[in-house]
């Protein structure tokens, strides 16, 4: 009997910390090798942070493009994380969550303009906001990352 | 807060670095940091709450984490062989309940 | 101005820390903080609770209703109870306290005997149904007025607070049902100790009553039957030391005190209308 809620009690949380922490890592590794792999394609197109256009172009044609994407940590970062929070001091497992969340969403802007034939994308901004459940900030804890930049189609000279 | 970490980059939120020019741009340069703020410090953050002003202790944490954010963008700038980072944007969020993400980011330019 | 394609150094961006190390050390040391934590409020506890004079528990919970896990409850003026009433007043003829014991049989099938707050003593059916002396049954009742005198019932309800409230703060960081689990088991460690300091309170009762402790580890070696061996693991759980290790020490109990494990045995039949509760 005791031994049954023992199992309950112990057993689950700790098999489905088990079950998330390798499902988790795995996934985060091949997202960060796809993510590395559109990088090195990317590599070539010019994003920037500039609020204007640089003197010397000639531009045809722009667009605004926002991409965003959500992600959320696996549940054994979570429970690291909800510790750490205790202590204080840095939350390393969130870093390479938010990391690769922006790169994809900067790689979502940048694809996106270069598969509309656009050359550069220029004064590229990012956003960071919680998704949360309730107020306490409990429940699904998504993270929204939104990317957004004006897309240019240069004239050909 | 002191900003310029490394010696040889300059570092400007405005288009350009006044009285130079830009000859080289590289592309977009990030940093990050998430930080938690300790039981400690909430409790004395919350009896300062109840007379208001400002909490030093929330303030060191940010500004700390944030030196670190820009430090963090700064070296991948160096990295690119920039020698400024321009337009540089900060942004804070709320992460989880009691922690932050300081952001920090820029394009990485050559200027003379 | 001209784009000059760089590649991004983006391994700056993630603290080069395996979320393992990170965890090992998170759950070390937090775990160690927690457990001193909560042995200071429970050493907290006991002492407040040795200051709480019967008279005052009594007072407090005397007319407490019965706690909502004693469930079906037998008639209350059946002729066992009359029968367990005298023998709780003989045992405590040996023991004087300002307690006023009440004694209630629950329809449990499962032999035990608890003890609550304001002198209430609760026996199981099981329990009942299974002794076969008085002497044996004396043993578990005289069991319970030793948690009485140590305040055991009361330490329960204090650590019982102090663990909640380590429990309630940790949980508000996350991590809800595990902690519960975690906690569960720190509890039952603490009971050990005061179930061996209440067989020994016991023991001595008893042979006051009867001149020998015969038959006092009688249903203990009913339980080691009945479960068997057991699980290992699952015997190390459980709030009581194991029945065997408990067997042993009465016995060493026994030997060093001279008092004899044998001697003439008093029936328990209440039900038999014909029987009569032999008097000493």
């Amino acid at each position: 009997m005791d031994g049954f809620f023992l199992l309950i009690n112990i057993g689950v949380p700790l098999s489905i910390l088990v079950i998330a922490y390798l499902t988790g890592t795995i996934l985060e590794r091949r997202h960060f090798s796809d993510i590395r792999d559109r990088e090195a394609r990317m590599q070539r197109f010019p994003t920037t942070t500039f609020e204007t256009i640089p003197d010397d172009w000639e531009v045809a044609d722009c667009e605004l493009l926002a991409e965003s994407v959500v992600v959320s940590l696996d549940y054994f970062k979570r429970v690291i994380a909800g510790l750490r929070a205790i202590v204080g001091g840095r939350i390393t497992t969130y870093e390479p969550l938010l990391d690769r969340a922006r790169r994809e969403a900067v790689l979502r802007v940048t694809e996106k303009a270069k598969a509309e034939g656009f050359d550069a994308v220029i004064n590229l901004r990012l956003e960071t906001s919680r998704m949360a459940n309730s107020e306490t900030g409990q429940g699904i804890g998504g993270i929204e990352i939104l990317a957004f930049g004006t897309a240019l189609l240069r004239t050909q000279r | 807060m002191q900003l310029d970490i490394a010696a040889d980059i300059i570092l400007s939120n405005t288009e350009t670095v006044p009285g130079k020019k830009i000859t080289e741009f590289y592309g977009v340069v990030t940093g990050n940091t998430v930080r938690a703020k300790h039981v400690g410090r909430d409790i004395m953050a919350g009896l300062k709450n109840i007379v208001g002003g400002e909490l030093k202790g929330y303030t060191e944490l940010l500004q700390d984490s944030r030196r670190e954010a820009t430090e963090r963008m700064v070296e991948q700038a160096i990295a690119m062989g920039a020698n400024a980072v321009v337009n540089v944007r900060f942004a804070t969020s709320s992460i989880t309940q009691g922690a932050s993400e300081l952001f920090a980011y820029g394009t990485a330019v050559r200027v003379i | 101005m001209k784009f000059e394609p760089r590649a991004t150094d983006h391994s700056v961006n993630v603290t080069a820390r395996h979320p393992l190390a990170d965890a090992t050390v998170l759950v070390l040391g937090l775990g160690a903080v927690l457990l001193l934590v909560t042995i200071v409020l429970a050493f907290f506890a006991d002492a407040l609770v040795a200051r709480i004079s019967i008279k005052t528990e009594m007072r407090w919970f005397g007319g407490m209703s019965l706690p909502a896990v004693v469930e079906e409850l037998e008639d209350a003026s059946s002729t066992e109870e009359q029968a367990l009433s005298d023998l709780l007043a003989r045992l405590t003829q040996h023991w004087e306290s300002d307690y006023s014991f009440r004694l209630r049989i629950s329809e449990d099938a499962a032999p035990n005997a608890l003890a609550f707050p304001g002198g209430l003593i609760v026996v199981t059916r099981g329990l009942l149904d299974g002794v076969e002396s008085e002497n044996e049954l004396a043993f578990v009742l005289a069991h319970e007025l030793g948690h009485f005198r140590n305040r055991d019932h009361l330490r329960g309800l204090g650590r019982g607070a102090a663990i909640a409230l380590v429990i309630g703060t940790v949980t508000s960081g996350g991590s809800g049902g595990f902690g519960f689990g975690v906690a569960d088991i720190a509890l039952r460690g603490f009971g050990r100790e005061q179930e061996t300091d209440a067989d020994v309170f016991a023991l001595g009762l008893v042979y006051a009553e009867y001149g020998h402790v015969g038959e006092s580890w009688r249903f203990f070696e009913r339980i080691r039957s009945a479960y068997g061996s057991g699980n290992a693991v699952l015997n190390y759980l459980e709030t009581h030391p194991l029945p065997g290790s408990r067997i042993d020490e009465l016995r060493e109990m026994a030997r060093e005190r001279g008092w004899p494990t044998e001697g003439t045995l008093v029936p328990w039949n209440p039900r038999d209308p014909g029987s009569d509760t032999p008097q000493d």
